[in-house]
């Protein structure tokens, strides 16, 4: 069961854990972790772009119908692989409700717990406290190695940055914008990118209004505000995050409710509902899994959803 | 940062393969008439001309996988934050110090 990170010390503990054993379990390239690659796949899926050329930005994974079942997968793999690593069969990814936090001041969502020395700790370039620090002489320190730059994937060495609030963002999402997102109807619309309205997908991605999910990684800052944004460990929570707004919505609407259909034309590569999912060329755990892959079961997954029920009535 | 690594993985489609120049067409309908604007755009920094991986929406905003959670309303703009994120990547840093690196995203 996927639980609220901040309700829950020994989900916390075990994501921290988790994500730890990731970083010290060698890839196939043994120059870098596990985790790092994941950070390398988030990263070659953004540069990934659909078609080709595009003047929309759209990429395998983002801009684009697919943004929301491309992340449930990457969440799903990272999730059975920390469980694998910390030999817990029953190990579900937290998530930080930034929805809630949302509903804080403006000083209280930089100060919130989440934030905290036994949580994600806080912000610096590189990040100063908690379990993320960078300490050079620690040889068990979070270390970044992937970077995402003008010419190209690099592998590098130092701290993880972070800076929370500093980026010009200084509130999430509120709760307003919340509610209005959950209330549409369409999961997407032509043209199937980042100006698609009525679109749920839309919405949630942060395109349109306030902004939701590309909000929160600006909000933190750093490391989050990159195409290597994985980097940092509070990604997967924040996806995690979004993906329950969508389980939530997927429940409403019904689970299979996505568009664009097979009939799309061939520039949706990658958006349409049987189209593979983007992984990496020699992804080890390739499951030749497709969009449509993505659609079950999806609210029984989390420990609550009436936190979204509560803000999705119409007033 | 000078023994950082480029990894050469075969992925994505913008490197090494494209110029660095991008090429932009908007088309629309206006009062019954098809409308057609092209254009093709080369940023140069210090005289040496860059590939930002940005492209020219319907709407004239800007976006980069560089800065992706981020559409830009002009890619003045979107050049001068590349610029400020990724301080290493523009020539070589400035005489007199090598100060302590930051990193990128600081
Ligand atoms: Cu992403």
């Amino acid at each position: 069961m996927r639980k609220d990170i901040m309700s829950d010390a020994t989900a916390r503990a075990d994501y921290i854990d988790g994500v730890k054993a990731l970083k010290a379990t060698p890839a196939d390239d043994p120059r870098y972790s596990r985790y790092d690659w994941y950070v390398l796949w988030h990263a070659a899926t953004m540069m990934t772009m659909t078609p080709p050329g595009n003047s929309a930005g759209r990429n395998a994974a983002h801009s684009g119908p697919a943004f929301l079942p491309w992340h449930r997968y990457y969440l799903k793999r990272f999730e059975a692989e920390i469980a694998q690593a910390l030999g817990k069969p029953d190990f579900a990814l937290p998530y930080w409700n930034w929805v809630a936090d949302g509903a804080l001041g403006e000083t209280d969502q930089g100060n919130a717990p989440i934030w905290g020395l036994d949580a994600m700790g806080g912000s610096g370039s590189p990040v100063a406290s908690g379990p993320f620090a960078y300490d050079p002489t620690d040889p068990d320190t979070w270390v970044v190695r992937i970077e995402l730059r003008p010419s190209g994937l690099f592998l590098v060495e130092r701290g993880l940055n972070r800076m929370i609030q500093q980026a010009g963002i200084r509130r999430l999402p509120n709760t307003g914008s919340v509610a209005r997102t959950l209330l549409r109807g369409d999961y997407d619309a032509a043209p199937w990118d980042r100006s698609s309205l009525p679109s749920f997908r839309n919405e949630l991605e942060g395109w349109r209004g306030e902004g939701m999910h590309n909000r929160v990684h600006g909000f933190v800052g750093g490391d989050m505000g990159f195409g290597h944004s994985p980097n940092d460990p509070i990604f997967f929570l924040h996806h995690c995050n979004v993906d329950r707004i969508w389980a939530f919505w997927q429940q409403r609407n019904g689970a299979a409710t996505y568009l664009p259909l097979d009939s799309a034309p061939a520039d949706l590569m990658r958006h349409r509902v049987s189209d593979p999912l983007y992984t990496l060329p020699g992804d080890p755990g390739a499951s030749g899994a497709v969009i449509s892959d993505m659609f079950a079961d999806p609210s029984a997954s989390y420990d609550s959803l009436s936190d979204l029920a509560d803000l999705a009535v119409v007033v | 940062m000078t023994d950082d690594t480029h990894l050469g993985l075969p992925v994505g489609d913008h490197d090494m393969s494209h110029g660095t120049q991008v090429t932009s067409v908007r088309s629309f309908d206006h009062g019954g008439k098809a409308v057609e604007i092209a254009a093709t755009y080369e940023v140069k920094v210090n005289g040496v001309a860059r590939q930002l991986h940005f492209s020219v929406g319907q709407d004239g905003k800007v976006t980069s996988h560089l800065r992706p959670y981020v559409a830009y309303d002009s890619l003045v703009d979107m050049v001068k934050d590349i610029i400020d994120h990724y301080p290493d990547d523009f020539g070589p840093a400035p005489q007199g110090g090598h100060g302590d690196h930051h990193g990128h995203g600081g």
